[in-house]
């Protein structure tokens, strides 16, 4: 079998990333946060998302009524702070659900190979 | 050009693509942003930002267009892509038919007047052809919405055939009743012309010499091969290979037989009753074109699923 190249590794990886950021970016949501604190906490956790990904992200989210906004002028420049909205919180919930058993699914699907 | 100019200029890049209403909101926020990933960089860096770093920071944000794009939420898609091919193939091949038609009328090969025709041809039916994508995308368009306002939803669809081979033999009784009917007309039209009609009708519609040996023997072998041919169907309740391919051959025979009528045999003795029938004999031929191609066009899409297929695909 010839070896994976690594642009397909690249690739798959992305495809395998793009479908659980909106849950990442959620998971910190549930305080206040703007773009770029909650990339860099995301970071930090181990779920680096380009900069060019994440800020749109956050206003798609806040239109389709997941994500509430203010803005502040505290230390530095004014900035958008995002959290979740009580119909977010809702979605969450759902979505964190759907994650554990699309998890444990797939972690006994490898664990376990072909029947 | 300054770090700060090089983030400016991209924001409004990105902004101007937006709309309106939200444009000042996120034009500020993303100036925000990119400034503290800026001084982000430059830290880890460990040196001042300049316009190379802010260039390169942009430039990995995304291009302007992309970055309108995700700050957009979906709207409606004029083209979708499984249509696109069709599209572009239907825009393309709508153009060149109106060319290919147009271009012998009027476009003159005499020495000296073909530069000065074609000119007219071109900004008369040249570029009068491209109508034709115009009038698509504004269907598409239509259409579109209409997808977005009331999408159809996977509950929507319903199986058109289980097999679109199989027949439905009271249609084909109906269409043979139909046909009956023609043949009927046709030759019951003959019969009127020659014992009822005025002498100049008889005049007129009387065939040249030498056609009903050769045009004549051809339809009615044709008319023949058909009869045969829609009865073996009808009986068998469906459509074989065989008698598909036997239907599309005889198909471009009668288009090959029009053509033969239309450009090159004398039918009637009279030139008008000629001209008349050419015309009707020409849209007789653009139906059978357009079934030929739908024929083409369903066997050329249809997905083959059958063992025989599997089997080749193995070996």
């Amino acid at each position: 079998m010839p070896p994976t190249p690594p642009l397909l590794d690249d690739k798959l990886e992305h495809e395998l990333r793009r479908g659980v950021i909106v849950l990442a970016a959620l998971s910190q949501l549930r305080g206040w946060q703007y773009g770029y604190s909650l990339r860099q906490a995301l970071a930090a956790r181990g779920m680096p998302i380009e900069e060019g990904t994440l800020y749109p992200l956050l206003r798609r989210l806040e239109t389709q009524g997941l994500l509430e906004s203010e803005w502040r002028i505290e230390e530095g420049p004014p900035r958008r702070y995002y959290r979740l909205s009580a119909e977010g919180s809702a979605h969450y919930s759902r979505l964190t659900e759907n994650w554990n058993n699309l998890v444990a699914a797939i972690s006994g699907l490898i664990a376990e190979g072909p029947q | 050009m300054s770090p700060e100019d090089v983030l400016d200029a991209y924001v409004n890049d990105v902004a101007k693509r937006l709309p309106r209403a939200k444009r000042n909101d996120v034009a500020l926020e993303l100036r925000a942003l990119l400034r503290e990933e800026l001084q982000n960089r430059s830290d880890v860096a460990g040196r001042p930002a300049d316009d190379a770093m802010a260039l390169d920071l942009v430039r990995g944000f995304g291009a302007p267009e992309d970055v309108a794009q995700r700050y957009r939420t979906p709207s409606f898609v004029i083209v979708t892509p499984t249509q696109t091919a069709s599209f572009a193939a239907l825009a393309f091949g709508g153009i060149a038919l109106q060319w290919l038609v147009s271009i012998p009328q009027s476009v003159s090969l005499e020495s000296g007047r073909v530069l000065t025709t074609l000119g007219a041809w071109w900004l008369s039916y040249g570029l009068g052809a491209f109508w034709w994508p115009g009038f698509m995308i504004v269907a598409s368009i239509i259409a579109g919405w209409i997808r977005h306002t009331w999408p159809p939803g996977a509950k929507s669809w319903r199986p058109r055939a289980a097999d679109s081979d199989t027949i439905s033999r009271p249609l084909w009784a109906f269409g043979a009743a139909g046909a009956a009917c023609g043949f009927a007309a046709l030759f019951g039209s003959f019969w009127v012309i020659e014992n009822i009609a005025p002498a100049s009708v008889r005049e007129a519609f009387e065939f040249a010499p030498g056609f009903l040996p050769i045009g004549g023997a051809l339809a009615a072998l044709l008319w023949s091969a058909w009869v045969v041919l829609f009865t073996v169907v009808y009986n068998e309740g469906r459509w074989r290979p065989l008698t598909r391919g036997l239907s599309l051959s005889s198909n471009i025979a009668w288009v090959a037989l029009l053509a033969w009528c239309i450009a090159g045999a004398q039918i009637f003795r009279d030139p008008d009753a000629n001209e008349v029938t050419d015309a009707a004999l020409a849209l007789v031929a653009l139906f059978v074109l357009i079934d030929i191609g739908v024929t083409l066009h369903r066997l050329l899409r249809r997905p083959q699923t059958t063992a025989s297929f599997v089997t080749a695909g193995r070996s």
